[in-house]
């Protein structure tokens, strides 16, 4: 693609798109189980003796807001995705732009919301301590942080590699793909546990998660196939 | 523009998206009041205005919540 500023549009673009078909698929399938999750914390806290708090916002508007925050879910990582199709496109031997995006959608994917799930799956509302918020947000991202780095070593490597010509790109794969085996397997391994209890019915938490994991994995693979259209019709490619 | 400046203008571009790019992301999946308090002062904290508006999202992506 030619221009920056150009790339960077259609990605956000993408981005966006790729949220609303990610608010459409959640209204569907995740509201429900929230409402659910919110009913269940609601009766505890009033078998507790509590009073449930008056909330600042509706649940009304929180679902407005699903919609608000995918969409800047997309927006946000569609820059992302520019970014990182501009710094990859002239190392990756692909050839189309559809294959190109489909590699860097995968590569940002997985490195940002698929890996980082495995370590720290989502939870429905009702599941996790106030107090330890501040905690909990720091190791996500810092695994996240951690899982980029892993990448880009990766792909630096190969790039030492290429350029020394110490051999050829297919003997370069196995050693990339094994460096980085080697470093997500001590990476999941070594980063502290999310230790607050899930005093939430089992079934409803992990029906949620996969709602969730199955929300991301639409939305990146929504983003590689808007990318590609885009920038097909906008003539770049 | 000749050969030269572009380069340097694209690594201002990427630079300055990486940052408003980390800016959304703060917002959406971080703040708990303290941008709003450089505003509302300390009860931005309480009313965690970004949080409550973007709930479901931070859930369903995954990132961590109360």
């Amino acid at each position: 693609m030619k221009s920056l500023a150009a790339l960077l549009k259609t990605a956000v673009l993408a981005g966006l798109i790729a949220g609303v078909a990610a608010s459409i698929f959640h209204l569907v399938l995740a509201e429900p189980i929230i409402e659910r999750a919110i009913a269940l914390e609601e009766q505890q806290s009033r078998a507790g003796g509590t009073s449930p708090e008056e909330p600042l916002v509706s649940r009304a508007v929180q679902k407005v807001g699903l919609v608000v925050g995918l969409l800047l879910y997309g927006a946000v990582w569609g820059l992302f995705f520019g970014a990182a199709y501009r710094l990859l496109e002239r190392h990756v031997e692909a050839r189309t732009v559809a294959a190109r995006a489909g590699l860097v959608a995968a590569l940002l994917g997985w490195s940002v919301a698929l890996f980082p799930f495995l370590k720290y799956p989502a939870n429905p509302p009702g599941v996790g301590e106030p107090g330890t918020i501040g905690y909990r947000q720091a190791l996500y991202f810092g695994f996240i942080a951690l899982s980029v780095v892993g990448l880009v070593l990766v792909l630096g490597v190969r790039r030492i590699t290429v350029a020394l010509q110490t051999g050829s790109e297919r003997r370069f794969r196995p050693v990339a793909l094994g460096v980085y085996v080697l470093y997500v397997v001590a990476l999941y391994a070594l980063m502290p546990a999310n230790l607050d209890p899930v005093d939430m019915p089992t079934r409803l938490v992990w029906t949620f998660r996969g709602v969730s994991f199955a929300g991301l994995v639409l939305f990146w693979a929504v983003l590689a196939v808007a990318f590609t259209r885009l920038a097909r019709t906008r003539a770049y490619a | 523009m000749t050969h030269a400046q572009a380069p340097a203008k694209d690594r201002a571009m990427l630079i300055g998206a990486v940052l408003v790019g980390a800016l959304g992301l703060y917002v959406l999946a971080l703040d708990q009041g303290l941008l709003l308090s450089l505003f509302q002062g300390e009860i931005a904290f309480d009313m965690n205005l970004f949080h409550e508006v973007v709930h479901d999202a931070r859930h369903t992506a995954g990132f961590p919540c109360h």
